[in-house]
């Protein structure tokens, strides 16, 4: 299904940074235009998705369901997105106070 | 693909912010270019920083090398996020002591903004901050500007081949002559080396040795907050850093000082777009390494929240690492010609001011390819300048 058909474009897909399938539908193909491999990890990039407070947790692998929509792949050949640290939200004055 | 034969007049390398300008600027006036990328667009220092048009390693006025950013979204037909992001430079007691000391307080203290009027332009500052310096800075969305870029090289009839590893260069009769690829060999005339940190790596594979290193930085990015107002796209306070240009050498790696080792300032930036913050910065010379060193993280939140002690309550939910290209030597960029190799140009050494730098380096390169003519003179970039 895509948006055209269905008008469901302006859903969003990303809530923590208020991203539409529209927009991350849009990403995917730009990313393939260039050829890129790690599509997931562009889309964080060129829209923001997954970049938010839960850090993709909750949108992931709707964006992985969209890539293989558009492009055909399945999101077990995608290779791993970028994990950064911390695993948790933390508070800054936590971490300013953490002297080793 | 393998072993495949290509041809281009020019071979530019780094899919970054330098090489897909320069790829641009030539492409648009009519040159055949290739631009190989190792790994993905902007997977450098162009897709870790914070987007600020910094021009800190340059000469000339700031408007010479950001001029060119003003119609880009139209010129190239994608939003790259240029906006103006007004800048604060910050002083603490501590500093004011060292500027005294070091005789520089009469020539700093008559630009800044102090006392009731300091927290008036500026309300989160602690209590005991001294004084601030104002001025006007940009920022703009670097992944928007190199996939805008890459696309206009596309328009242009050009190619860009990322995922594609450059292993060897092959120089005949003091000449250019061929880009060796993991995907296939790249017939040239010109090969415009913008691999960035990795560059002397490009260099060494002609022979020749560029003074450039990686400079790790790391970066915390805070959960969304509002966005304050007033509004200071930065509040810096770098003095200890940036005013000792020997505590920036890669020696300094070796300081038992933990603010010189690591290079510590107080970077805090509000990013307009994403409506969060991201604190900064470190400036530690370590090689390519990509984990996130914990003694950075700690001192650079304490240094901002000493700064602006009210980003204590925020929420971190993310931490990366980038690297600078470096040059060691004279801080300078390098944009230049090389005498003994025909053909082989360099284009990298934006510091932390490659946002800032990069576009108006890729038309740059292309009128000194095309001209041998520049707009703005580049003797101040020249290669020539590290011979002994």
């Amino acid at each position: 299904m895509k948006e055209e058909d269905t008008k469901l474009g302006d859903v969003i897909v990303c809530r923590c940074m208020e991203v539409t399938e529209k927009e991350i539908r849009e990403a995917i193909r730009l990313a393939k235009s260039m050829g890129s491999v790690s599509i997931q990890d562009q889309v964080k990039k060129l829209t923001s998705a997954g970049m938010g407070l839960c850090q993709g947790r909750t949108c992931m692998q709707l964006i992985e369901r969209l890539i293989n929509d558009e492009l055909g792949i399945k999101a077990s050949e995608l290779p791993p997105i970028s994990v950064r640290p911390p695993t948790k939200p933390i508070k800054l004055d936590v971490l300013g106070e953490m002297q080793r | 693909m393998k072993n495949s034969m290509e041809k281009a007049e020019v071979t530019v390398i780094g899919g970054g912010l330098f090489g897909l300008s320069a790829a641009y600027y030539l492409a648009k006036e009519g040159v055949d270019v290739i631009l190989v990328e190792k790994n993905e667009l902007a997977s450098g220092a162009t897709g870790s920083n914070n987007g600020m048009c910094g021009v800190y390693s340059a000469t000339e006025p700031a408007e010479l090398w950001h001029k060119i950013y003003e119609n880009l979204s139209e010129e190239l037909q994608i939003d790259i996020e240029y906006k103006k992001s007004p800048d604060l430079v910050v002083y603490t007691p501590e500093n004011v002591k060292e500027m005294k000391q070091i005789g520089i307080w009469e020539e700093i203290s008559s630009k800044m903004v102090i006392g009731d009027e300091l927290r008036e332009i500026e309300p989160l500052l602690a209590e005991d901050i001294v004084g601030g310096i104002e001025s006007m800075g940009y920022i703009i969305n670097p992944f928007k500007l190199c996939y805008a870029y890459a696309l206009g090289v596309k328009r242009c009839g050009s190619r860009v081949n990322i995922n594609t590893i450059v292993t060897n260069i092959e120089v005949s009769n003091n000449r250019v002559k061929k880009v060796i690829t993991n995907k296939g060999d790249i017939e040239t005339e010109f090969v415009v080396n913008a691999a960035g940190a990795w560059s002397s790596e490009i260099g060494n594979m002609v022979g020749i040795e560029i003074p450039i290193i990686p400079q790790k930085g790391d970066i915390l990015i805070t959960e969304t907050a509002p966005k304050p107002d007033p509004y200071h796209g930065r509040i810096a306070n770098s003095f200890f850093y940036a005013s000792y240009p020997h505590n920036r050498r890669p020696e300094a790696v070796y300081s038992k000082d933990p603010m010189i080792r690591l290079g510590i300032s107080a970077y805090i930036h509000y990013y307009p777009s994403t409506n969060n913050y991201g604190l900064g910065g470190s400036h530690e010379n370590v090689g390519f390494e990509r984990r996130v060193n914990p003694d950075t993280i700690y001192y650079i939140v304490k240094q901002c929240i000493r700064i602006v002690p009210s980003l204590k309550n925020l929420n971190v939910i993310r931490m990366h690492t980038g690297f600078r290209p470096y040059n060691y030597v004279d801080e300078k960029p390098i944009l230049s010609k090389v005498e003994d190799i025909k053909g082989f140009i360099i284009s990298t050494g934006g510091g932390g001011s490659g946002i800032g730098l990069g576009p108006m380096s890729g038309k740059l390169i292309s009128e000194l390819i095309i001209k041998d003519k520049t707009s703005i003179p580049l003797d101040a970039y020249n290669f020539s300048r590290f011979k002994k």
